[in-house]
């Protein structure tokens, strides 16, 4: 059935693509070039190759400062706050998918309200608060901001994942006597495999880029995140930019290896389909 | 029982929560404690940092009884951050402070004054250069230390790239500047570098050019309500933006590029001419390349139509930051703020300062000016400038003036506006910001 | 739409959603509220903020900024709805069909931008775009359009479109990823009695995968929306709201106010019409595109 058309057809579009995909993958080859050039040499001209390998910036950038620290801070702020985030999305959003209850638009409507509030408009309430609350610095602090930003896309997520599983799943469960937490750890979580580790990366992600509640409730160094880490490579007068892509290529290592590790994970999951009856 | 299994271990999973966010008591001590918040970073090169930070070591190992909490951030950062604190009324003891948040917190009493601060130490605060605190003044008091004050508005000119155009020396009159332009675009060379992303740009050589066509103290004028934006000294200086923006004279994408991508195409010698507010005392760490800093030469802006020379030429300095002293201090902290005051920020590191080419804030003697780079000594010493303190927008204006400023100028140098729209419109801004009494 | 028989709803509410809940309202309602308290107040000088009621909001409607930089958001909006969330579903769609190959790696690679932090992401298309060395003006002038070459982000008649490309270059993979796993939970026999019916490429979309699908494309369109109304890195490392005002965007007019003029009244006041308008066309999209209608 393959005349020339058709052949043709996918075959630009397989074209086009990969052209697609290559632009997606050049800035973190970009990054790696150019965190290995001198600052000369990047600033005389920024998308030329380096001449010779800087490894000397990568240990200014490590021991110099104390990325390796703020690295460690933002591993804890990360997975803590998937921990949390991810636990209560699932419980939430699985309740909104599957019942219908007296305050579920109140429900909808202040997760809404997380969705569409802009954060900066927050620093100064939270930074208030949480100093009353004598939380500022503290370690755990920002997994509570963290919550707030991310949870109502988490339930969203989930909720929409989980309509589309049939209910037929549950009733089966429960027609052959399983409770309820049976049914969910069993048969919902497992299905849910790939909505969750979406959930998991992005949030991962959130956190470890997170900016603004890291400068204003967790600046000092003790519990600095590696976002505001990198920043204080620039000034006024001085950015050090080969420095500060250096320290953005050795942020980028977590994540970019736990998305492609879990990625084989994601795929099976949607690859394997729906069950089957 | 299922449900209560569930509900055990969504308490648990609340309760190690809680324990997670729990505060930690405070360490106790028998020093007194200082906080600082600066933008002193160790891990650049800019000469003033690396004498700041070097007297804080000083200040410490002198001062065995204080403890001293650094927290450092970049000044881009201090911006969301100071505002954030002082919203809060948590300033720490002492802070880097731009000289135009002034007004606000001094009017919230956030601040202390310096008067108050030095009151036992007279003669430290008679060395202070006069006029050189007047960017931290409100109402008679001065509310913070600058640690350095720079020229608002240097032109650097490539004597390089002029000769290749067939330019022999730095344009003396505006009308040279604009034949000067032509010339260099008619062999390729990019004229002027500008790069005005973060709006200030723009606004230092309006506010350089003001201090010449309407004298060191147009702003005060201005809010007093004595002069208007309007008048002519102020459409002199559109004006001058106005030609040049005809004549093509900037880097055509220059508001979505930084000041430090514009100083990258000076470097690169791609352009010929650059405007900025400069630390002289940089350039010796700076990367400039040999033939960069041999081609160089700083001067001012040339000679505007009609403006009258003879008596020299005002050269306005800002000292856009300084530290700032909460209010809270008293007692034993009080005494150690002073003591950081006068040995950290005093004649000790500006002699040093002013051995780089950088001009300090207090009056100092005996300074060793051999490694003064020389391109900043012709600057001081063949062009023989009064230096003035004041006349920096940015320092004395509130921001929705200086947003509205940087707007016009903008739409002025993209020629898509005319001087006088502009100067109605910044005006209009003012009367809204300060209403005049 | 049998609701579940169990224990007693209310004790399922309180073990389920309570806890959660009570978490998020204290980590996010509250400071809204607060934030909202704020913008009744008159608060430039970091005094003791002064009451003024609904003064804020008078001047509101009158800032003739506030509404050209909801005009900008709603351009974007435009764009990135049909740039994400519409890329998105077609890669998601073409990534879950036979006709690609190597679907894995294109998959895992088109998911990289959303990886990489904004502000980094930011600069990099602000070299992209530069006018003299940067890489779309010279492959324009490489190819021999050389006179369309621009200083695209200087150009207050381009820079809003220039601003979406970034924007939907780094997010389409998020939506495409979402898509993917809503396009996975289609039984495949019925995506195969649907090809022996002859419905191949856009009719097999149409008709039944974005039908089957509706619930994600419904969330995806929502998150679309309101990220675009609260997007400030991007434009505040590309433009900064320029050139001129050209660029500028709620949340940067909202952050400038705030902590650059120092005036948390107002700033306040702006975040608290964003929040307004973002319900508003959250809830209009809602309204619009149904929602319950595919339910299984």
């Amino acid at each position: 059935m393959r005349g020339k058309r058709a052949v043709a057809g996918p075959l630009a579009m397989n074209i086009a693509l990969f052209a697609v995909a290559v632009t997606c993958i050049y800035p973190l080859i970009w990054l790696a070039y150019s965190s290995l050039k001198t600052e000369n040499e990047f600033v005389r001209s920024m998308f030329s190759l380096p001449t010779a390998l800087q490894w000397n910036n990568y240990y200014l950038a490590l021991i110099k400062s104390k990325i390796l620290y703020f690295f460690l801070n933002t591993v804890f702020n990360g997975v803590t706050a998937v921990a949390v985030i991810v636990f209560f999305a699932f419980c939430i959003g699985y309740f909104l998918a599957r019942y219908e209850f007296r305050g579920k638009n109140l429900v909808n409507s202040l997760l809404m309200i997380g969705l569409v509030v802009p954060v900066h408009s927050l620093l100064v309430p939270m930074y208030i608060q949480y100093k009353l609350l004598d939380m500022v610095d503290h370690r755990g602090v920002l997994i509570l901001p963290y919550l707030g930003v991310m949870l109502p896309l988490g339930v969203f997520l989930i909720e929409a994942y989980i309509k589309t599983l049939p209910r037929e799943l549950e009733q089966a469960a429960e027609i052959e006597g399983a409770s309820l937490s049976q049914t969910i750890m069993r048969i919902i979580v497992p299905l849910s495999g790939p909505i969750l580790i979406t959930a998991v990366i992005i949030i991962f992600n959130f956190a470890w880029n997170e900016f603004p509640f890291s400068l204003v409730l967790n600046a000092s160094e003790t519990v600095r995140n590696i976002a505001v880490g990198i920043m204080n490579f620039a000034s006024d007068w001085d950015t050090k930019w080969t420095l500060r892509i250096a320290a953005c290529v050795i942020s980028l290592f977590p994540v970019t290896i736990l998305y492609v590790f879990f990625n084989r994970q994601i795929i099976k999951g949607m690859t394997e389909g729906s069950v089957k009856g | 029982m299922t449900i209560s299994r569930k509900l055990v271990v969504r308490l648990a999973v609340l309760a190690l929560v809680s324990a997670a966010l729990a505060g930690c008591g405070k360490p106790g001590g028998g020093k007194v404690e200082l906080n600082l918040l600066d933008s002193f970073l160790p891990n650049l090169s800019e000469s003033y940092n690396v004498s700041l930070n070097l007297k804080i070591k000083d200040f410490e190992a002198k001062h065995p009884e204080i403890k001293l909490t650094r927290d450092q951030s970049s000044s881009d950062v201090l911006d969301t951050k100071v505002p954030t604190l002082g919203a809060a009324n948590q300033l720490p003891d002492l802070f880097a402070a731009r000289s135009s948040w002034t007004p606000k917190f001094a009017d919230a009493g956030e601040v202390l004054s310096i008067e108050t601060l030095l009151k036992d130490n007279k003669t430290f605060m008679d060395g202070f250069i006069p006029g050189m605190l007047n960017d931290f003044q409100y109402k008679d008091a001065h509310y913070g230390i600058p640690w350095q004050a720079m020229p608002i508005s240097v032109m650097y000119y490539n004597m390089d790239l002029f000769k290749k155009a067939g330019i022999t020396k730095v344009p003396a009159t505006f009308d040279e500047m604009l034949a000067d332009i032509k010339a260099l675009k008619a062999k390729g060379i990019t004229p002027i570098a500008m790069g005005d992303k973060g709006k200030w740009q723009c606004r230092l050589l309006f506010s350089g050019l003001n201090v010449r066509t309407a004298g060191v103290d147009y702003l005060e004028k201005l809010k007093s309500g004595q002069m208007k934006f309007t008048d002519p000294p102020f459409q002199t200086t559109v004006g001058v933006f106005e030609k040049l923006a005809k004549a093509g004279a900037w880097n055509k994408d220059f508001t979505s590029i930084d000041y430090t991508q514009a100083r990258s195409l000076y470097f690169n010698q791609k352009v010929a001419m650059y405007n900025e507010m400069v630390t002289f005392a940089q350039i010796e760490d700076d990367q400039w390349p040999a033939e960069l800093k041999a081609a160089t030469q700083f001067s001012f802006f040339p000679q505007l139509p009609g403006e009258d020379l003879s008596k020299g030429i005002n050269v306005p300095v800002a000292t856009d930051w300084g530290i700032a002293f909460n209010s809270k201090l008293s007692g034993d902290k009080l005494k150690a703020a002073q003591a950081f005051a006068v040995e950290v920020l005093g004649d000790d590191y500006t002699k040093v300062l002013e051995s780089k080419g950088g001009i300090g804030v207090r009056k100092v003697e005996g300074v060793d000016f051999s490694k003064v780079p020389e391109a900043v000594k012709r600057y001081f010493d063949d062009l023989s400038p009064k230096v003035v303190v004041g006349g920096h927008i940015d320092g004395r204006m509130p921001g929705a003036v200086t947003d509205e400023v940087s707007a016009n100028l903008q739409n002025v140098m993209l020629g898509q506006e005319g001087t006088d729209k502009a100067l109605q419109n910044i005006q209009a801004a003012l009367e809204k910001a300060v209403p005049t009494k | 739409m049998k609701a579940l028989n169990r224990k007693p709803l209310g004790k399922l509410i309180a073990v389920f959603i309570l806890p959660g809940m009570f978490l998020f309202a204290f980590s996010i309602v509250v400071p809204t509220l607060v934030a909202v308290w704020y913008s009744l107040n008159n608060w430039q000088s970091l005094t003791r903020p002064q009451w003024i009621g609904l003064a804020n909001f008078k001047d509101l409607l009158g800032d003739a900024l506030f509404w050209s930089s909801l005009w900008n958001n709603l351009k974007l909006a435009l764009y990135t709805l049909i740039g994400q969330v519409g890329i998105g579903y077609l890669m998601a769609f073409l990534l879950t069909s036979r006709l690609v190959t190597s679907r894995d790696f294109l998959r895992t690679v088109m998911f990289f931008p959303v990886l990489i932090s904004t502000v980094v992401l930011s600069f990099l298309w602000t070299l992209v775009y530069s006018n003299d060395y940067g890489m779309l003006n010279v492959v324009l002038r490489a190819v021999g359009l050389g006179a369309s070459a621009n200083a695209w982000l200087s150009d207050p008649h381009l820079v809003v479109e220039a601003l979406a490309v970034p924007l939907i270059w780094q997010w389409f993979g998020f939506y495409m990823v979402i898509f993917m796993g809503a396009i996975g939970t289609i039984p495949k026999e019925i995506l195969e009695s649907a090809e022996l019916d002859g419905a191949v490429g856009f009719k097999k979309a149409f008709f039944i995968s974005i039908p089957l699908t509706y619930d994600a494309v419904v969330v995806a369109v929502l998150l679309c929306l309101s990220g675009i109304m609260k997007m400030f890195d991007t434009v505040l490392v590309m433009t900064d709201g320029g050139p001129g005002n050209a660029s500028m965007v709620l949340a940067l007019y909202a952050y400038r106010v705030s902590f650059r003029n120092l005036q948390l009244g107002y700033g306040n006041t702006i975040a608290v019409g964003i929040v307004v308008v973002s319900l508003a066309i959250t809830f209009l999209a809602r309204t619009l595109l149904g929602g319950k209608r595919y339910a299984r």
